[in-house]
């Protein structure tokens, strides 16, 4: 067909040039038959009339030289010299007839040796006179007359017929002339046709070769290539023999089949990586044709293969093979689908998904197209999803989700029967600690331990669940009763107070067990919980280890809780909050070296102390909303001092854990510093040394302030962990004695030695050592001898509001210059 | 005596071989002489004989014998004269201006015969008018007859002699013809003599048989016969007689073969269309012994 192709350009462009050859060599010979034609005619007027005038002009003039020259002859009747005469003028003069008449007019000779008209009369012109010839064109010539004498006497006449077939002759051999060439023009143009056609035969020929070598030959190949394609080898590559669109189009063909390939690959490798396959049912045979991808689902190869349908329906039990077989055959409908768990020839259980549907129109019976897909993994993570959703990773036991789920049963099942449910809610005493102290691994492992002990006192599984952290619950349906309540709350105490073995050691904790009743105590799930919680803080306050009932006050304390969080809230948004300042004195010269900032809470109804919302603020997480403020005020305050005279003035402020562990603190203390201009050392940051422990952002913080130059102190010393290693890897500058020490320093001799280690190790480790809580001149002496260097309390001023301390600074300065 | 006929037989012995020597001379080249017959037209006889000469030249060129130039005489007196002065050794001509020129010089022979315009010879004939009165020679006297030209033989020594012969006096024609005898005129042509007698311009008219046939039909119609005169050969081809014999006997034996090749009958023909030459027969001696004897009584110019 392509073939045809080229032939048929080839044959199109050979008919149009042969068309306006031909139409060419038309005009060309009409125009010049035209104008030969008509050349030819004017040629023959012009000629003829040229001529005619000329010979009739010279036969006038020629007339009395004739005269002269005849008459001899004719007045001696010399006829031999007159023929002689004619045959000499004949010579000259295309003459036809000449006849030498008498003076009668009658012929005396007319030239030849018969002679025979002689003697014949021939009629004369009247106006033939000597001197005055006459010439009269007939149809064949010109006839010339004239008068043969001598001065008037006239002897006799000549009559001359002058031929103009010489005229004829040459208009003949004009126009025979011209016939040679049209003739010779025809057999040009004729072999300038057969010329041209056979160079329209050759470039046709060479033309339908070209392009069969530039375009069919390249196409043939690429419809070749393309059923290649079709069938599915991808791996020729058509030859680019061009840069045309031939070459273009055979370029764009390779580039397709490898794309194609590389789908394919892709396809395949998807479906590979989905276990995806695709299979045909074909009625007649009642069999399979299976992808690859399906064949390595169903465990049968890596190749495609037609297989009988009870082949496949053999993979899976008796009951599903009727659902597989509805799927394969399109029973169920236009688009089915089933899920199937089959034993493959290798022996494994998969789990495959099987979606058909009739192939092309759905009239079209006895051929159905689908996929079928290994969702076994799937199955798995949707059951292992399922499984995380409400279950706890760690101890197995049920989650909070699952929890909230089975409590909503238990008081559903409550409700139905009148009956009641008990909530157990336990958390481990100090398990923060032991996760702080021994690691998140051993705090994991006890957490297992516990659940699993819980477990084995709670009886079913899912009455225990854990909430998060070290929080469990336990719910009790049946009875619900107070009394189970109460003993199985003993017993759950009791199986965690038994040691633990864990990481080498022996562990021993406690909890503490919150119970509420449904529908006694609340009647909705989270007012349960809360009570419950609550319950659990009442027996954490009251000693630990052991449980309490929800009670009325609980209830109200919870109440009074979240009106706290929410007058908090409020106080942030009305800047109710304000620092005072307590003063820290140096023992060595009584003078002021800075203060510590102290949040304090002006609300509407008073200032209220610390102790009753600072907690609350840290519980909440409230806290870190004022770190900005606290940190702006306080070296605000600072700056101020120093402006008011008080060199070297510093400001310490308090950050909780929480505040401390922010990210953006050390950006915030560099902007802070910088807006007020305080150098960095005016500054000191107050953590506990808890918050160092075991947090990778507050070491980083740690680090990043003593970089900046900030002073850091440790609040609270001796009351913790009390690590040497912390102050010797962070650059502590001041260690803070807690006032529990000081407060019994004069009566308990091992605060007093405490008091004096801390200072001692901080001189040796070339830190300062502040007091707090100093209140009588007793406990300044014992400092002062024990070699503190600071103190802060009341003995020498509580903390005042800023401008109070300003003017106490201004007012101590002068009774000590006084 | 005895010594003078010894002297004479002493100076016969030496004129003899002298005398030989002196009449078989051998020219350094032989030359033919022609009479021009149209004095006015010089060419007319180089091309009437040009292409004899020519072929001859080369046929005795052949033999060691050199052709000379073709003379060309404008009259009888002229070729006389040159027969005389050794400048042609051979003549061709009619029978009586050949055997005037013997006559005159003695020094040429007529050799061969020409068959010319297809006759060997001829007679004249003597004609007038059909309606004139005129039926024999003696009717003549006192009319006026037509002749071609001075050198005619045929169309007027042989009427001329006839006449003469028949006793009639020939004259010139005067202001009017002569009562006692024929006065003639020249017509130029023997066509002129026929339109002549024939518009009344003469009485008579006189050629050979060969212009008599050649002579209009028409106008032949209008005209008769009355005599005719003894036959004349057609035409001669003369050598001087002290001519080498074997030059004499190889140019006539050229000539007389001449008909016998293509070229040499081409140049025949040109030549006054003769178709061969044949030398003389017996007869033909007689005859132009005959005319010999006329031509001897002659005047010397008709």
């Amino acid at each position: 067909m392509t073939r045809s192709l080229s032939r048929r350009v080839a044959l199109y462009l050979a008919l149009l040039a042969t068309g306006l050859l031909t139409l060419a060599l038309t005009v060309i010979g009409y125009g010049a038959w035209r104008a030969s034609t008509d050349l030819g005619a004017q040629l023959t007027q012009s000629f003829v009339e040229v001529r005619t005038f000329d010979e009739t002009d010279a036969l006038l003039r020629s007339g009395s030289y004739l005269s002269n020259r005849l008459f001899n002859p004719l007045y001696n009747l010399d006829v031999s010299l007159l023929n002689e005469e004619i045959e000499q003028i004949r010579s000259w003069l295309p003459v036809t007839d000449f006849l030498i008449l008498d003076a009668r007019r009658r012929v005396v000779t007319d030239g030849t040796p018969e002679n025979r008209r002689y003697g014949q009369a021939v009629a004369i012109p009247p106006t033939v006179a000597p001197g005055s010839p006459v010439a009269r064109t007939a149809d064949n010539g010109t006839t010339l007359y004239f008068s043969i004498g001598f001065g008037e006497e006239i002897i006799g006449h000549a009559v001359i017929g002058l031929s103009d077939a010489a005229s004829q002759r040459s208009m003949a051999e004009l126009h025979a002339h011209s016939a040679r060439l049209w003739t010779r023009l025809g057999t040009s143009l004729a072999y300038t046709a057969a010329l041209a056609l056979a160079l329209v035969a050759l470039v046709s020929f060479v033309l339908s070769w070209w392009l069969s070598r530039v375009l069919s030959r390249p196409l043939a190949e690429m419809t070749s290539a393309a059923q290649e394609f079709a069938a599915g080898n991808l791996e020729r590559v058509l030859a680019v023999r061009s840069r045309d669109e031939v070459g273009e189009l055979a370029r764009s063909l390779n580039q397709m089949a490898a794309d194609l390939k590389k789908s394919g690959e892709l396809l395949a490798r998807s479906q590979e990586i989905a276990s995806l396959g695709s299979w045909e049912w074909l009625a007649d045979a009642d069999g399979l044709h299976l992808s690859a991808g399906a064949c390595r689902v169903l465990g049968l190869g890596n190749q495609e293969l037609r297989v009988p349908l009870a082949r496949v329906l053999a993979l899976v039990a008796a009951p599903d093979q009727d659902r597989l077989r509805a799927v394969f055959s399109g029973k169920p409908g236009p688009r089915g689908r089933c899920e199937v768990t089959l034993r493959r020839p290798d022996g494994v259980m998969r789990v495959i998904h099987l979606v058909g549907e009739p192939a092309g129109t759905q009239t079209a019976a006895g051929r159905n197209v689908g996929t079928l897909q290994d969702v076994t993994e799937r199955r798995e993570y949707e059951q292992r999803l399922r499984y995380l959703a409400n279950y706890d990773v760690l101890t197995g036991l049920p989650n909070r989700n699952l929890f909230r789920e089975r409590l909503r049963q238990a008081m559903r099942q409550a409700d139905r029967h009148g009956g009641q449910v008990a909530l157990l809610f336990l958390d481990l005493d100090r398990f923060k600690a032991i996760n702080d102290a021994l690691g998140h691994v051993v705090g994991d492992e006890l957490l297992e331990a516990v659940a699993h002990r819980l477990r084995e006192i709670a009886g079913e599984e899912d009455r225990v669940a854990r909430l998060g952290g070290d929080e469990f619950t336990v719910i009790l349906a049946d009875p619900g009763s107070a009394e189970q309540a109460a003993a199985v709350s003993e017993r759950l105490l009791g199986a965690i107070a038994r040691p633990f073995q864990l990481a080498g050691r022996e562990l021993v904790v406690s909890g503490s067990i919150g119970v509420t009743l449904y529908p006694r105590d609340a009647r909705d799930l989270t007012a349960l919980l809360r009570n419950a919680d609550a319950a659990m803080y009442l027996a954490k306050e009251q000693g630990r280890n052991t449980y309490r009932f929800f009670t009325a006050e609980l209830d109200r304390k919870a109440h009074a809780r979240l009106s706290l969080e929410h007058s908090l809230r409020r106080a942030i948004a009305r800047r109710e909050f304000e620092l005072h300042y307590q003063p820290q004195v140096r023992l060595a010269d009584a003078r002021m070296i800075g203060a510590e900032a102290l949040l304090r809470w002006r609300s509407p109804e008073g200032l209220v102390q610390p102790g009753l919302f600072v907690p609350a603020l840290e519980e909440t997480g409230l806290i870190t909303e004022l770190t900005p403020w606290v940190l702006a005020q306080a070296c605000a305050f600072a700056g101020a001092c120093r402006s008011d005279g008080l060199d070297g003035f510093r400001v310490a402020v308090n950050l909780s854990a929480r505040q401390f562990q922010e990210a953006r603190l050390l950006p915030l203390v560099a902007r802070v510093l910088s807006a007020s201009g305080l150098p960095p050392e005016a500054l000191e940051i107050e953590i506990t040394e808890s918050t160092l422990l075991d947090h990778d952002q507050s070491l980083h913080n740690a680090e990043g302030l003593t970089g900046l130059g900030v002073r850091l102190s440790l609040d609270d010393f001796g009351t913790g962990y009390s690590s040497l290693a912390y102050l010797k890897r962070y650059a502590v500058d001041c260690l803070k004695v807690d006032r529990s020490f000081i407060r019994d320093i004069l009566v308990e001799r091992d605060d007093a030695l405490i008091t004096g280690a801390v200072v001692a190790l901080a001189k040796r480790l070339d830190m300062e050592v502040i007091a707090e809580g100093v209140e009588t001149v007793a406990q300044l002496a014992v400092l002062r001898d024990l070699g503190c260097d600071h103190v802060q309390g009341h003995l020498f001023s509580p903390a005042l509001a800023p401008e109070e301390l300003r003017r106490w600074a201004q007012a101590r300065t002068l009774v000590r210059v006084a | 005596m005895p010594i003078r006929r010894t002297l004479s037989c002493v100076l016969a012995a030496l004129a003899g071989p002298v005398l030989a020597l002196w009449v078989a001379s051998v020219p350094a080249e032989v030359r033919i002489g022609v009479v021009n017959e149209r004095p006015d037209r010089p060419d007319l006889a180089l091309s009437q004989y040009g292409a004899l000469h020519g072929w001859l030249e080369g046929r005795l060129a052949s033999r060691g014998i050199a052709l000379g130039r073709l003379v060309i005489a404008q009259s009888i007196s002229e070729m006389i004269d040159r027969l005389r002065a050794g400048e042609v050794e051979a003549v061709i001509e009619g029978v009586v201006p050949t055997l005037r020129m013997e006559q005159q010089t003695g020094l040429l022979s007529p050799e061969l015969v020409a068959w010319r315009k297809g006759q060997r010879q001829y007679t004249s004939v003597f004609f007038v008018r059909r309606d004139s009165p005129i039926q024999s020679l003696s009717d003549l006297a006192g009319r006026t007859i037509a002749f071609e030209a001075p050198r005619s033989t045929s169309a007027y020594f042989v009427p001329w002699a006839a006449l003469l012969e028949h006793g009639l006096a020939v004259r010139p024609l005067a202001d009017q013809p002569a009562p006692d005898a024929v006065s003639y005129v020249f017509a130029g042509s023997e066509l002129n003599q026929g339109y002549w007698v024939h518009q009344g311009r003469a009485d008579a008219g006189a050629f050979n048989d060969g212009d008599w046939e050649r002579t209009p039909a028409h106008l032949r119609a209008d005209l008769r016969i009355i005599a005719t005169t003894r036959p004349l050969l057609r035409w001669l081809f003369s050598l001087r007689t002290d001519l080498d014999p074997a030059v004499r006997a190889a140019i006539l034996e050229e000539l007389s073969r001449a008909h016998e090749d293509s070229a040499g009958r081409e140049a025949l023909e040109t030549a006054e269309r003769i178709a061969r030459f044949e030398p003389l027969t017996t007869e033909d001696r007689e005859g132009i012994e005959h005319w010999r004897h006329i031509i001897g009584r002659m005047p010397e110019e008709p």
